[in-house]
């Protein structure tokens, strides 16, 4: 936190430059704005869309044993970082809000999942790269039929309170997880699990119905983290404490004031984490949080708002760690309205909106155009050929809604929120461009509370979403467009022809065999556009200098990035 | 005196449970619902809200709700979090000295500053001193607090460090940190009250000067000092303890915009996060505390008049 130039200077530089009359206006509507909402009891919680990820090359591979030689200490790849790692250290993290709740397998979001990602592991865990390597788990082996699961547990883990970690506490965190009182997210995934076994101390067999190709992905996530038996038993509640496995111990938490973790001195990875501490403060208003960075008051900030993040890298005292993410905005239709029960509505639209100015609108350039699948290109299903399928064509729109009986426009509401920037920048531009082609586009803009509320009722026409794969497997799309989904349940939309290809997919062994099927049924999502893909966005975190080994994993795994503060050390 | 308090007492009471009971009510009527905040949108299905929803006690009638949270409160129990599930009162009752200390350091800082630049400006009434210090108060009475914290903040946090941007460090783990922190916040909040109480300090000290006590006093050859110290602003100062009182209050809603900003985690910043996850209770809460609070203000405003002016009687 050194700054050279003196104190004359920097206020020179600051009225000629940053503090221009736009800057201060801007920051002072943002900050009362915000409030506004606050005030008048309309706004809403944290990030907490539902950001969870997606991406490349982890698939399961029945018949398969993996017996890892490099154990994951060495694997997550070093960023651009001078010098060996430094030991010690306390790294402050202003997060983008207070994680509600600590238990790790109720998913609050992403902040949330940061600090749940250094108190727990899974039994497996991703790389940089996105392929599943062993934590917990030594080795484990898929039956050919993909019905049985066999995991072997790496040797002398111990979980905070210093009772080794046994299949035992394996069997209840699962069965925890299907249990309906808890709650978790991972519920239904965890709940095709029909049979759980415990082999001996060190081994586990999970035995399921039906096969699910996806199903070993969902073992690195910190929503099926596993708990310690004997604290479960003994009443503990994980919400509130926590005796987990992670790279941290959890030292003291005051709800929307601070958590703080420091080393598990006996972690099962050699070396990690290099930090002795880490103090996560939650700052609800982006402005203030990147201000606390760029103050000097914390060494990162998650959630870099898309206005600031030129300036963040223009600052020799800061640092954007960011990549292509596979979060992505949309349009969803309510499909059980007029006019947009009718497809050929829903694919005339899909070429009236302008994603270029979008981009700009609500990402300052830092987002890519969807034009074609939602699978995005770092998957080994992308499909590249649908590229270009929906493209910016207004002339186009208006024939095609001419052809579906709307030469003379209609009338529609489409709803979104003023809560988060990007979604109302969103808004605004899709309004422009249904009005550039006739159509009567009035907007309503919620908080973020009111819009979640409306949209599990499906009380509204169209709106905008911003959403992720939860998965980096393109099972999924499961998620999004099975009948019976909670998306599906709230547009209303079904295709028995989309269903059948998703269970084929998940069922499928061979990975060339589910490319085929998942281009298929890309293919048929294209074709009734229940939703319109408009852009792949960009996160990032905004770190100081001295922060170093911390990286934004790309694509999917962005919202994983949390994983790197064990690698993440301090220069003196 | 004595009678008048009391009744001052039970009005304030009945002013507080009114104001309590609406919001437990409306707050509920708002759109939005803490299941969904609790679940996750994804996992929002209507069962499971439904179940939330039952364990929470939401399912219940508003009414019966309320009489249950009201006889929590009676009891001298604010309930628990709903997202947190934590109990209210302590975490309630950590955050409240820090919004308070916010608010005391703020008062101090504009009376401090605000009546001797008041009364600076009505002894040299329309000359340089005058002007100036009118100049800065018109400036400070036009710029809302949003803008004048986050100006200092870039300014003296972000720009020159001076002083720490952001956030917020006990003071008993390190006390120069601590007050080095309360510096921004509190001046913030504080240039607004510090212009209206130099504005209304000036006024009232230039009507004063004016009286025939006054010229009396100076007629019989009074010290000037002793003239405007000890007789004409004592007087004076009568509508300013009004102003100083009333502004607290302002205050308190001042720190909902300050806490924001600085990230200082008083009840002001708790009930915005209650609000944004529509967690009812603490929001329930954190109103009735401050309600209470304002309304105290109040009644002690009233009261230092007595003390103040001699003149004002109660029956």
């Amino acid at each position: 936190m050194t700054e050279q130039a003196p104190a004359w200077a920097r206020l020179l530089d600051l009225s000629s430059r940053s503090l221009n009359r736009r800057t201060v206006v801007r920051l002072g509507a943002g900050a009362v704005g915000s409030l506004a909402a606050g005030a008048l009891l309309a706004a809403c919680g944290g990030e907490q869309e539902t950001q969870r990820e997606s991406a490349p090359t982890a698939t399961s591979v029945p018949g398969t044993q993996v017996s890892p030689t490099a154990d994951m200490a060495t694997t997550p790849a070093t960023s651009p970082s001078a010098g060996e790692p430094v030991r010690g250290g306390e790294l402050i993290y202003a997060l983008s809000s207070d994680p509600p709740n600590l238990d790790p397998h109720i998913s609050t979001g992403t902040a949330a999942r940061c600090v749940k990602l250094q108190l727990y592991n899974g039994l497996l865990r991703y790389n940089d790269e996105g392929e599943l390597l062993p934590d917990l788990a030594a080795e484990w082996e898929i039956s050919d039929d993909g019905l049985q699961y066999t995991f072997i547990l790496r040797e002398g883990v111990t979980f905070h309170d210093d009772t080794p970690l046994t299949a035992e506490d394996v069997k209840v965190s699962i069965e925890r997880i299907q249990d309906e009182a808890t709650g978790a997210t991972r519920k239904v995934e965890m709940s095709g699990i029909s049979e759980i076994t415990v082999e001996d101390e060190q081994t586990i067999i999970l035995k399921l119905e039906q096969p699910h190709a996806a199903l070993l992905e969902y073992f690195a996530q910190p929503e099926t983290a596993i708990l310690s038996k004997k604290f479960l038993e003994s009443g503990g509640d994980p919400n509130t404490t926590s005796v987990g496995t992670g790279p941290f111990k959890l030292l003291s938490r005051e709800p929307g004031v601070r958590i703080e973790v420091e080393r598990n001195q006996q972690y099962h990875h050699e070396g990690r984490p290099h930090l002795d501490k880490i103090i996560f403060i939650p700052y609800q208003d982006e402005n203030t949080r990147v201000s606390a960075v760029r103050g000097g008051d914390a060494h990162m900030a998650d959630y870099v708002p898309w206005k600031d993040m030129q300036s963040i890298e223009n600052d020799p005292n800061l640092r954007l760690e960011t990549g292509q993410n596979s979060a992505f905005m949309c349009i969803q239709y309510n499909v059980r309205v007029k006019p947009f029960d009718d497809p050929k509505v829903r694919v005339a639209l899909s070429y009236a909106y302008d994603r270029k100015a979008i981009i700009d609108a609500a990402f300052f350039g830092r987002a890519i155009e969807i034009t074609g699948g939602v699978i995005p290109p770092q998957s080994w299903a992308y499909n590249e050929e649908l590229e270009g399928t929906y493209t910016y064509d207004p002339e186009k729109a208006k024939q095609l809604l001419a052809e579906a009986g709307y030469a003379n426009g209609f009338s529609v509401t489409l709803m979104s929120t003023s809560q988060y920037g990007m979604h109302q920048s969103t808004a605004q531009v899709v309004q422009n461009n249904l009005q550039a082609i006739g159509i009567d586009c009035k907007l309503e803009l919620y908080d973020w509370q009111t819009v979640v509320q409306k949209h599990t009722k499906g009380e509204y026409q169209f709106r905008i979403h911003g959403l992720a794969p939860e998965i980096l497997d393109p099972d999924f799309l499961t998620n999004f467009f099975a009948s019976g989904s909670p998306h599906s349940k709230s547009t209303g939309f079904s295709d028995q022809e989309i269903d059948r290809l998703l269970q084929e997919g998940r069922a499928a062994q061979n990975q060339e065999q589910r490319k085929q099927i998942y281009k298929r049924l890309e293919q048929r999502i294209l074709e009734l556009a229940p939703w319109t893909f408009l852009v792949y966005r960009q996160d990032g975190e905004a770190l100081r200098r001295e922060v170093q080994g911390y990286k934004h994993l790309p694509g999917a795994l962005g919202f994983f990035s949390g994983i790197m503060l064990q690698e993440t050390w301090l220069q003196k | 005196m004595g009678a008048y308090i009391i009744r001052r007492l039970i009005q304030s009471a009945l002013l507080i449970f009114v104001i309590a009971s609406l919001v437990s009510i409306f707050i509920q009527l708002l759109p939005g619902d803490p299941a969904y905040i609790i679940l996750g949108e994804t996992n929002a299905t209507p069962e499971r809200v439904a179940a939330v929803r039952r364990e929470l006690g939401l399912d219940r009638p508003l009414l019966v709700q309320y009489a249950d949270w009201l006889s929590g409160v009676v009891r001298g129990d604010l309930g628990q979090s709903l997202t947190s599930k934590r109990p209210i009162g302590p975490d309630l009752a950590k955050r409240l000295p820090r919004t308070f200390e916010l608010i005391v350091a703020s008062m101090t800082l504009a009376v401090l500053l605000g009546i001797p630049a008041g009364i600076l400006a009505a002894k040299y009434r329309n000359r340089a001193p005058d002007v100036l210090v009118s100049l800065f108060s018109v400036i400070w009475i036009s710029t809302p607090v949003f803008v004048s914290g986050t100006l200092l903040l870039l300014v003296f946090g972000v720009k020159l460090r001076l002083l720490p941007a952001t956030g917020y460090v006990s003071f008993i783990d390190d006390p120069i940190e601590h007050l080095k922190r309360l510096v921004l916040p509190a001046t913030s909040l504080a240039l607004l009250d510090m212009a209206v109480i130099l504005r209304m300090t000036r006024s009232s000290l230039l009507e004063v000067l004016g009286e025939d006590y006054v010229r009396t006093a100076r007629a019989k050859g009074l010290a000037e000092s002793s003239v405007l110290f000890r007789h004409a602003l004592r007087n004076a100062l009568i509508p300013v303890v009004t102003i100083v009182g009333l502004q607290a209050g302002t205050l308190l809603g001042g720190t909902v915009l300050i806490e924001f900003i600085f990230n200082w985690p008083g009840v002001s910043s708790y009930l915005i996060s209650a609000i944004n996850q529509r967690d009812y209770p603490v929001v329930q809460a954190v109103v009735l505390v401050i309600a209470t609070i304002f309304v105290l203000l109040n009644l002690i405003t009233d009261l230092i008049y007595a003390v103040i002016d001699p003149r004002i009687k109660y029956a």
